[in-house]
Protein backbone atom coordinates (compact mmCIF):
# COMPACT_ATOMS: atom_id res chain seq x y z
CA UNK A 1 0.00 0.00 0.00
CA UNK A 2 2.73 2.58 0.63
CA UNK A 3 4.64 1.61 -2.39
CA UNK A 4 1.47 2.32 -4.45
CA UNK A 5 0.93 5.77 -2.54
CA UNK A 6 4.62 6.46 -3.18
CA UNK A 7 3.93 5.35 -6.56
CA UNK A 8 1.25 7.50 -7.08
CA UNK A 9 3.00 10.18 -5.86
CA UNK A 10 5.70 10.04 -7.52
CA UNK A 11 3.29 9.61 -10.52
CA UNK A 12 1.84 12.68 -9.80
CA UNK A 13 5.21 14.99 -8.75
CA UNK A 14 6.28 13.93 -12.46
CA UNK A 15 2.91 15.37 -14.21
CA UNK A 16 3.18 18.34 -11.91
CA UNK A 17 7.05 18.55 -13.31
CA UNK A 18 5.86 17.79 -16.98
CA UNK A 19 3.58 20.95 -16.37
CA UNK A 20 5.86 23.26 -15.77
CA UNK A 21 6.41 26.19 -17.34
CA UNK A 22 8.61 25.31 -20.22
CA UNK A 23 7.30 27.70 -22.67
CA UNK A 24 6.47 31.02 -21.24
CA UNK A 25 3.99 33.35 -22.83
CA UNK A 26 4.56 37.39 -21.79
CA UNK A 27 4.52 41.15 -22.83
CA UNK A 28 1.15 40.83 -24.59
CA UNK A 29 -0.38 43.70 -25.77
CA UNK A 30 -3.09 44.09 -28.04
CA UNK A 31 -3.44 48.07 -30.08
CA UNK A 32 -6.83 49.29 -29.47
CA UNK A 33 -9.11 48.89 -32.47
CA UNK A 34 -9.10 52.32 -34.99
CA UNK A 35 -12.65 53.99 -36.20
CA UNK A 36 -15.03 51.35 -37.82
CA UNK A 37 -13.09 48.95 -38.37
CA UNK A 38 -14.12 46.47 -35.89
CA UNK A 39 -10.79 44.12 -36.05
CA UNK A 40 -6.93 45.04 -34.52
CA UNK A 41 -3.55 43.67 -34.46
CA UNK A 42 -2.00 41.77 -30.74
CA UNK A 43 1.67 41.25 -30.29
CA UNK A 44 3.55 39.23 -27.55
CA UNK A 45 6.69 37.17 -26.50
CA UNK A 46 7.18 33.28 -26.45
CA UNK A 47 9.63 31.56 -25.10
CA UNK A 48 10.57 28.32 -25.25
CA UNK A 49 12.37 27.18 -22.42
CA UNK A 50 12.09 23.55 -22.57
CA UNK A 51 14.18 20.78 -24.57
CA UNK A 52 11.54 20.04 -26.94
CA UNK A 53 9.64 21.71 -29.51
CA UNK A 54 6.51 23.08 -29.65
CA UNK A 55 4.00 24.43 -31.73
CA UNK A 56 1.02 26.83 -31.34
CA UNK A 57 -1.87 25.71 -32.85
CA UNK A 58 -4.83 28.19 -32.13
CA UNK A 59 -5.53 31.46 -30.49
CA UNK A 60 -8.77 32.17 -28.62
CA UNK A 61 -9.67 35.04 -26.80
CA UNK A 62 -12.32 36.00 -23.70
CA UNK A 63 -14.30 38.85 -26.32
CA UNK A 64 -16.50 37.87 -29.07
CA UNK A 65 -14.30 38.06 -31.67
CA UNK A 66 -11.95 35.90 -34.04
CA UNK A 67 -7.87 36.16 -33.47
CA UNK A 68 -5.70 34.51 -36.29
CA UNK A 69 -2.09 34.41 -36.36
CA UNK A 70 -0.64 36.06 -39.25
CA UNK A 71 2.66 36.83 -40.79
CA UNK A 72 3.36 39.09 -43.51
CA UNK A 73 5.96 39.01 -45.62
CA UNK A 74 7.75 41.89 -47.55
CA UNK A 75 8.47 41.10 -51.30
CA UNK A 76 9.44 43.58 -53.75
CA UNK A 77 8.36 46.32 -51.48
CA UNK A 78 4.51 44.71 -51.32
CA UNK A 79 3.52 43.43 -48.14
CA UNK A 80 1.39 40.65 -48.24
CA UNK A 81 -0.89 38.98 -45.30
CA UNK A 82 -1.00 34.84 -44.78
CA UNK A 83 -2.50 33.33 -41.81
CA UNK A 84 -0.41 30.53 -40.42
CA UNK A 85 -1.81 26.97 -39.63
CA UNK A 86 0.64 26.63 -36.74
CA UNK A 87 3.72 28.22 -35.59
CA UNK A 88 6.75 26.14 -34.65
CA UNK A 89 8.63 27.40 -31.31
CA UNK A 90 11.74 25.32 -31.41
CA UNK A 91 13.31 24.17 -28.24
CA UNK A 92 15.19 27.20 -26.88
CA UNK A 93 14.05 29.23 -29.52
CA UNK A 94 11.87 32.98 -28.71
CA UNK A 95 9.94 34.72 -30.68
CA UNK A 96 8.91 38.23 -30.13
CA UNK A 97 5.78 39.81 -32.22
CA UNK A 98 6.38 43.20 -32.42
CA UNK A 99 4.21 46.04 -34.97
CA UNK A 100 5.77 46.40 -38.48
CA UNK A 101 7.63 42.89 -38.00
CA UNK A 102 5.59 40.26 -39.72
CA UNK A 103 4.45 38.24 -37.09
CA UNK A 104 1.41 39.49 -35.32
CA UNK A 105 -2.11 38.46 -34.12
CA UNK A 106 -5.12 39.48 -36.04
CA UNK A 107 -8.21 40.29 -34.35
CA UNK A 108 -11.23 40.31 -36.28
CA UNK A 109 -15.12 40.52 -36.05
CA UNK A 110 -15.43 42.63 -32.92
CA UNK A 111 -18.80 43.47 -32.49
CA UNK A 112 -17.97 46.55 -30.18
CA UNK A 113 -14.72 48.81 -30.07
CA UNK A 114 -11.67 48.25 -28.12
CA UNK A 115 -10.63 50.73 -26.04
CA UNK A 116 -7.40 51.14 -23.55
CA UNK A 117 -7.81 49.36 -20.68
CA UNK A 118 -10.74 46.45 -21.58
CA UNK A 119 -9.88 43.48 -20.19
CA UNK A 120 -8.31 40.95 -22.61
CA UNK A 121 -7.46 37.47 -21.97
CA UNK A 122 -6.01 35.15 -24.87
CA UNK A 123 -5.77 31.38 -24.88
CA UNK A 124 -2.71 30.14 -26.57
CA UNK A 125 -3.47 26.52 -27.41
CA UNK A 126 0.21 24.65 -28.32
CA UNK A 127 0.54 21.27 -29.06
CA UNK A 128 3.25 20.26 -25.86
CA UNK A 129 2.18 22.88 -23.58
CA UNK A 130 -1.53 22.76 -23.87
CA UNK A 131 -3.01 25.79 -23.39
CA UNK A 132 -1.28 29.00 -21.84
CA UNK A 133 -3.52 31.79 -20.87
CA UNK A 134 -2.64 35.46 -20.66
CA UNK A 135 -3.94 39.35 -19.91
CA UNK A 136 -3.15 41.14 -22.81
CA UNK A 137 -3.11 45.05 -21.91
CA UNK A 138 -5.56 47.14 -24.54
CA UNK A 139 -3.30 49.78 -25.82
CA UNK A 140 -3.67 53.07 -27.28
CA UNK A 141 -1.82 54.74 -30.09
CA UNK A 142 1.51 55.50 -29.38
CA UNK A 143 4.88 54.90 -30.80
CA UNK A 144 5.29 52.42 -32.11
CA UNK A 145 7.93 50.57 -29.49
CA UNK B 1 0.68 15.90 -79.37
CA UNK B 2 3.90 17.42 -79.62
CA UNK B 3 2.84 20.82 -80.67
CA UNK B 4 0.74 21.13 -77.71
CA UNK B 5 3.34 20.36 -75.61
CA UNK B 6 5.31 22.97 -77.39
CA UNK B 7 3.19 25.22 -76.96
CA UNK B 8 2.55 24.75 -73.61
CA UNK B 9 6.12 25.33 -72.85
CA UNK B 10 6.27 28.28 -74.53
CA UNK B 11 3.30 29.86 -72.58
CA UNK B 12 5.22 28.53 -69.82
CA UNK B 13 8.23 30.02 -70.60
CA UNK B 14 6.52 33.34 -71.64
CA UNK B 15 5.05 33.79 -68.41
CA UNK B 16 7.86 33.10 -66.49
CA UNK B 17 9.79 35.92 -68.39
CA UNK B 18 7.04 38.19 -68.00
CA UNK B 19 6.66 37.05 -63.94
CA UNK B 20 10.48 37.98 -64.17
CA UNK B 21 10.70 41.30 -65.74
CA UNK B 22 7.64 42.54 -63.57
CA UNK B 23 9.39 41.43 -60.42
CA UNK B 24 12.56 43.35 -62.03
CA UNK B 25 10.93 46.51 -62.45
CA UNK B 26 8.49 46.44 -59.38
CA UNK B 27 12.18 45.64 -57.61
CA UNK B 28 13.98 48.38 -58.98
CA UNK B 29 11.26 51.30 -58.66
CA UNK B 30 10.28 50.31 -54.69
CA UNK B 31 13.91 49.47 -53.46
CA UNK B 32 14.82 52.97 -53.51
CA UNK B 33 18.70 54.49 -53.32
CA UNK B 34 20.29 54.63 -49.87
CA UNK B 35 18.38 57.01 -47.41
CA UNK B 36 21.91 59.11 -47.64
CA UNK B 37 21.00 60.38 -51.12
CA UNK B 38 19.50 63.88 -51.70
CA UNK B 39 15.89 64.08 -52.58
CA UNK B 40 16.80 66.85 -54.28
CA UNK B 41 15.72 66.14 -57.43
CA UNK B 42 12.38 64.46 -59.36
CA UNK B 43 13.34 60.86 -60.13
CA UNK B 44 9.85 59.87 -62.23
CA UNK B 45 7.83 62.40 -64.07
CA UNK B 46 5.19 64.74 -62.31
CA UNK B 47 2.08 62.70 -60.23
CA UNK B 48 -0.67 62.66 -62.87
CA UNK B 49 -4.08 64.75 -62.54
CA UNK B 50 -5.99 62.90 -59.85
CA UNK B 51 -9.90 63.64 -58.43
CA UNK B 52 -10.56 62.19 -55.14
CA UNK B 53 -12.26 62.74 -52.10
CA UNK B 54 -10.73 63.72 -48.65
CA UNK B 55 -12.48 62.54 -45.36
CA UNK B 56 -14.59 65.76 -44.85
CA UNK B 57 -15.85 65.16 -48.03
CA UNK B 58 -14.46 67.62 -49.88
CA UNK B 59 -13.09 67.21 -53.83
CA UNK B 60 -9.49 66.81 -53.91
CA UNK B 61 -6.94 67.58 -56.98
CA UNK B 62 -3.38 67.26 -57.92
CA UNK B 63 -3.34 70.95 -57.78
CA UNK B 64 -4.83 71.29 -54.39
CA UNK B 65 -2.14 70.62 -53.23
CA UNK B 66 0.48 72.16 -55.38
CA UNK B 67 2.97 74.51 -54.05
CA UNK B 68 3.60 71.94 -51.03
CA UNK B 69 5.39 69.07 -50.37
CA UNK B 70 3.42 65.61 -49.85
CA UNK B 71 4.77 62.62 -47.87
CA UNK B 72 2.16 60.04 -49.44
CA UNK B 73 1.66 56.01 -47.98
CA UNK B 74 -1.25 53.82 -49.61
CA UNK B 75 -3.23 51.85 -47.22
CA UNK B 76 -6.25 51.13 -45.60
CA UNK B 77 -7.93 50.82 -42.98
CA UNK B 78 -8.74 47.79 -42.62
CA UNK B 79 -4.85 46.60 -42.03
CA UNK B 80 -3.97 45.44 -38.57
CA UNK B 81 0.11 46.27 -38.61
CA UNK B 82 1.61 48.14 -40.96
CA UNK B 83 -0.57 50.79 -41.30
CA UNK B 84 -1.48 51.98 -38.05
CA UNK B 85 2.76 51.24 -37.94
CA UNK B 86 2.71 53.70 -40.52
CA UNK B 87 0.72 56.42 -39.43
CA UNK B 88 2.06 56.22 -36.22
CA UNK B 89 5.38 56.92 -37.69
CA UNK B 90 3.50 59.76 -39.95
CA UNK B 91 2.07 61.40 -36.42
CA UNK B 92 5.15 61.21 -34.39
CA UNK B 93 7.38 63.10 -37.90
CA UNK B 94 5.17 65.67 -37.91
CA UNK B 95 5.77 66.55 -34.33
CA UNK B 96 9.42 65.95 -34.86
CA UNK B 97 9.72 68.65 -37.68
CA UNK B 98 8.09 70.89 -35.66
CA UNK B 99 7.38 74.35 -37.65
CA UNK B 100 9.09 72.72 -41.05
CA UNK B 101 5.96 70.17 -40.92
CA UNK B 102 3.97 73.52 -42.10
CA UNK B 103 5.82 72.85 -45.73
CA UNK B 104 4.51 68.99 -46.14
CA UNK B 105 1.16 67.96 -46.26
CA UNK B 106 1.22 64.39 -45.06
CA UNK B 107 -1.88 61.96 -47.56
CA UNK B 108 -3.01 58.28 -46.64
CA UNK B 109 -4.76 56.51 -49.99
CA UNK B 110 -6.93 54.00 -49.39
CA UNK B 111 -6.28 51.27 -51.75
CA UNK B 112 -9.58 49.90 -50.12
CA UNK B 113 -11.87 51.93 -51.70
CA UNK B 114 -15.33 49.53 -51.37
CA UNK B 115 -15.34 49.83 -47.58
CA UNK B 116 -13.06 53.10 -46.51
CA UNK B 117 -15.92 55.98 -47.28
CA UNK B 118 -14.77 59.52 -46.24
CA UNK B 119 -16.35 58.46 -42.64
CA UNK B 120 -14.38 55.49 -42.40
CA UNK B 121 -11.30 57.65 -43.00
CA UNK B 122 -12.25 60.00 -40.72
CA UNK B 123 -12.95 57.92 -37.87
CA UNK B 124 -9.58 55.78 -38.56
CA UNK B 125 -7.71 59.18 -38.53
CA UNK B 126 -8.68 60.29 -35.62
CA UNK B 127 -6.66 58.26 -33.77
CA UNK B 128 -3.66 60.04 -35.39
CA UNK B 129 -1.72 63.65 -36.15
CA UNK B 130 -5.15 65.79 -37.30
CA UNK B 131 -2.92 67.11 -39.46
CA UNK B 132 -2.80 63.61 -41.64
CA UNK B 133 -5.26 63.64 -44.67
CA UNK B 134 -7.44 60.66 -46.17
CA UNK B 135 -8.17 60.00 -49.65
CA UNK B 136 -10.95 57.94 -51.15
CA UNK B 137 -12.74 57.74 -54.12
CA UNK B 138 -13.76 55.41 -56.70
CA UNK B 139 -12.57 51.97 -57.88
CA UNK B 140 -11.27 53.59 -60.90
CA UNK B 141 -10.11 56.91 -59.48
CA UNK B 142 -7.93 54.62 -56.91
CA UNK B 143 -6.22 52.50 -59.73
CA UNK B 144 -5.71 55.51 -61.95
CA UNK B 145 -3.54 57.81 -59.00
CA UNK B 146 -2.02 54.41 -57.81
CA UNK B 147 -0.24 53.88 -61.43
CA UNK B 148 1.10 57.28 -61.10
CA UNK B 149 3.55 55.80 -57.96
CA UNK B 150 3.99 52.63 -58.87
CA UNK B 151 1.96 51.43 -56.50
CA UNK B 152 0.59 47.36 -56.21
CA UNK B 153 -2.38 46.20 -54.34
CA UNK B 154 -4.67 43.54 -54.86
CA UNK B 155 -7.13 41.77 -52.42
CA UNK B 156 -6.46 38.43 -50.85
CA UNK B 157 -9.77 36.62 -49.21
CA UNK B 158 -9.74 35.34 -45.90
CA UNK B 159 -9.30 32.17 -44.83
CA UNK B 160 -12.45 30.67 -42.87
CA UNK B 161 -14.24 34.05 -42.50
CA UNK B 162 -16.05 36.34 -44.80
CA UNK B 163 -13.56 39.03 -45.38
CA UNK B 164 -10.75 40.00 -47.03
CA UNK B 165 -7.24 41.78 -46.53
CA UNK B 166 -5.05 43.79 -49.05
CA UNK B 167 -1.66 42.89 -50.42
CA UNK B 168 -0.13 46.46 -50.54
CA UNK B 169 3.14 48.72 -51.78
CA UNK B 170 4.21 49.90 -48.19
CA UNK B 171 6.34 52.72 -49.25
CA UNK B 172 6.03 56.27 -48.11
CA UNK B 173 6.49 58.80 -51.43
CA UNK B 174 8.10 62.31 -51.20
CA UNK B 175 6.14 64.30 -53.62
CA UNK B 176 7.84 67.87 -54.16
CA UNK B 177 5.84 71.12 -54.47
CA UNK B 178 6.07 70.86 -57.89
CA UNK B 179 4.47 67.72 -57.92
CA UNK B 180 7.58 65.35 -58.92
CA UNK B 181 7.76 62.41 -57.32
CA UNK B 182 11.59 62.48 -55.17
CA UNK B 183 11.92 59.14 -53.21
CA UNK B 184 10.23 56.32 -51.85
CA UNK B 185 11.23 55.12 -48.17
CA UNK B 186 10.67 51.97 -46.45
CA UNK B 187 9.90 51.86 -42.89
CA UNK B 188 11.48 48.74 -42.28
CA UNK B 189 14.79 50.58 -43.63
CA UNK B 190 14.97 53.32 -40.55
CA UNK B 191 12.32 55.58 -39.04
CA UNK B 192 15.15 58.13 -37.96
CA UNK B 193 17.01 58.09 -40.82
CA UNK B 194 13.82 58.45 -42.75
CA UNK B 195 12.87 61.54 -40.67
CA UNK B 196 16.44 63.86 -41.17
CA UNK B 197 16.07 62.82 -45.07
CA UNK B 198 12.82 64.20 -45.13
CA UNK B 199 13.78 67.59 -42.89
CA UNK B 200 16.64 68.06 -44.92
CA UNK B 201 14.71 67.89 -48.25
CA UNK B 202 11.56 69.85 -47.38
CA UNK B 203 13.53 72.74 -44.94
CA UNK B 204 14.06 75.67 -47.23
CA UNK B 205 17.66 76.35 -48.33
CA UNK B 206 19.40 80.02 -47.03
Amino acid sequence: MRNIILALSLLFSTSAYAGDPTVTVTGAWVRQSLGQTGMTAGYLLIENKGAQDDKLLNITTSINAVAHLHENSMKDGVMSMKPLQGLPIKAGQSLEMKPGNGLHIMIMGLKNPLKPGDPLTLDLEFERAGHIKVDAKVRGIERAQ
Amino acid sequence: MPRNYFVVLLLTSLTGLFALGFGYVLRNYLDPAPVSAPASRAVVPNIKPFALVDQNEQAVTEASYRGQWLLVFFGFTRCPDICPTSMIYASDLLKELGPAAEQMKVIFVSIDPERDTPSALKDYLANFDPRIVGLTGTPEHIAEITKGYGVYYTKRKLDGVDDYTMDHSTAFYLVGPEGGLRRAYSLQRGADQMTADIRTAITPKE
